[in-house]
């Protein structure tokens, strides 16, 4: 599970449970889904295959 | 390696004399200051050799309107789980050598060296299973930046600005960032090229930006660091305490060994992030 922190795009994975429910209880950091966490890497994988043409 | 042999001396036949050796003279074991012993908590009760150590961590207090407590009959309870630390890796390190082979090896007080030896052997076990602890239960920290000083500073304040039940932010004086010297080298070697860096004759440059920087070799392999504050881990240990070497029963043997049992527990895991190498 990953948390993103909004204003500077600072990606956190937390190990522990306890850090987890801290992340979700802070404004400052928003949950990245699954799905969402998918379509942003095969998005960034895409442009740079975009880029290497 | 075969000692040497004389120009002219003939000690049977054609085969030449050995000529004379001296010993004595030993090569030192080298090893790299370990740092876990400096950063662990103390702060615990109870007794390491009783099996188990706890720790406590208080919740902050929450400010509420005048008259809550008395309309509710009661203030707020003090949140304080226990973190219980188990001392459940027990070692030894036990050599032997003959009474014998002691007195003729040419090597004095070799006892004494292996006795220096153990401890040194004992302290890279430690710090290894704290920074391995630490990399386990750390919170993974990746950024987008690629400038070393801006990812620098994005990590020290992602650790800076941590607030929860617990933390309402973290003072840099208070952390301390341990690094590979593969990252601990880029660091330097940022701070080299600036028109007023820190002196690029010495091996340390102690600081950036208020935070405590070392260098560790025990650092997992794949990461650059990791930034915690001070003891964020706890690695209680009982150590059995030297005796002269004893000797072996019936036998003309002696034993020099050194027993030890210690556990290691991140006490406050989120305010421990590591950093994998991306390559940068």
């Amino acid at each position: 599970m990953k948390f993103r922190r909004k204003h500077d795009n600072v990606i956190l994975e937390p190990r522990s449970e306890m850090v987890v429910e801290q992340l979700r209880k802070n404004p400052e950091y928003e949950e990245i889904k699954e799905d969402q966490e998918k379509a942003d890497t095969s998005k960034s994988s895409k442009e740079k295959g975009d880029k290497n043409k | 390696m075969a000692r040497t042999k004389a120009i002219s001396l003939i000690q049977s036949g054609e085969l030449k004399a050995d000529l004379k050796e001296i010993y004595g003279y030993v090569v030192q074991n080298v090893q790299k200051a370990t740092l876990s012993s400096a950063l662990k908590s103390q702060a615990y009760t109870g007794n390491p050799a009783t099996g188990s150590v706890e720790f406590k961590r208080f919740a902050n207090s929450v400010s509420k309107d005048y008259g809550t407590a008395r309309a509710a009959g009661a203030g707020d309870k003090l949140k304080a789980p226990p973190i219980t630390v188990n001392l459940n890796v027990h070692k030894e390190i036990v050599e032997e050598v003959a009474k014998f082979d002691l007195d003729t090896f040419g090597v004095g007080n070799i006892l004494a060296r292996r006795a220096d030896n153990h401890v040194d052997t004992m302290a890279a076990e430690l710090d290894e299973a704290f920074f391995n602890a630490a990399f386990a239960a750390g919170t993974a920290f990746t950024t987008t930046e690629t400038d070393l000083e801006e990812i620098l500073e994005a990590y020290i304040q992602t650790l800076e600005t941590v607030k929860n039940d617990y933390v309402r932010g973290v003072n840099r004086n208070q952390m301390v960032m341990v690094c590979s010297p593969k990252f601990y080298g880029k660091i330097r070697n940022l701070l080299d090229s600036k028109p007023n860096g820190s002196d690029t004759a010495s091996e340390n440059f102690g600081m950036f930006h208020g935070v405590r920087i070392y260098s560790s070799v025990n650092i997992p392999t794949g990461q650059n660091a990791v930034l915690m504050i001070d003891e964020a881990i706890a690695q209680p240990v009982a150590i059995y305490p030297y005796t002269e070497p004893e000797k072996i029963p019936l036998s003309n043997d002696f034993a020099v060994s050194l027993f030890y049992d210690y556990g290691t527990t991140v006490l406050t895991p989120d305010l421990v992030f590591t950093y994998a190498e991306t390559g940068v």
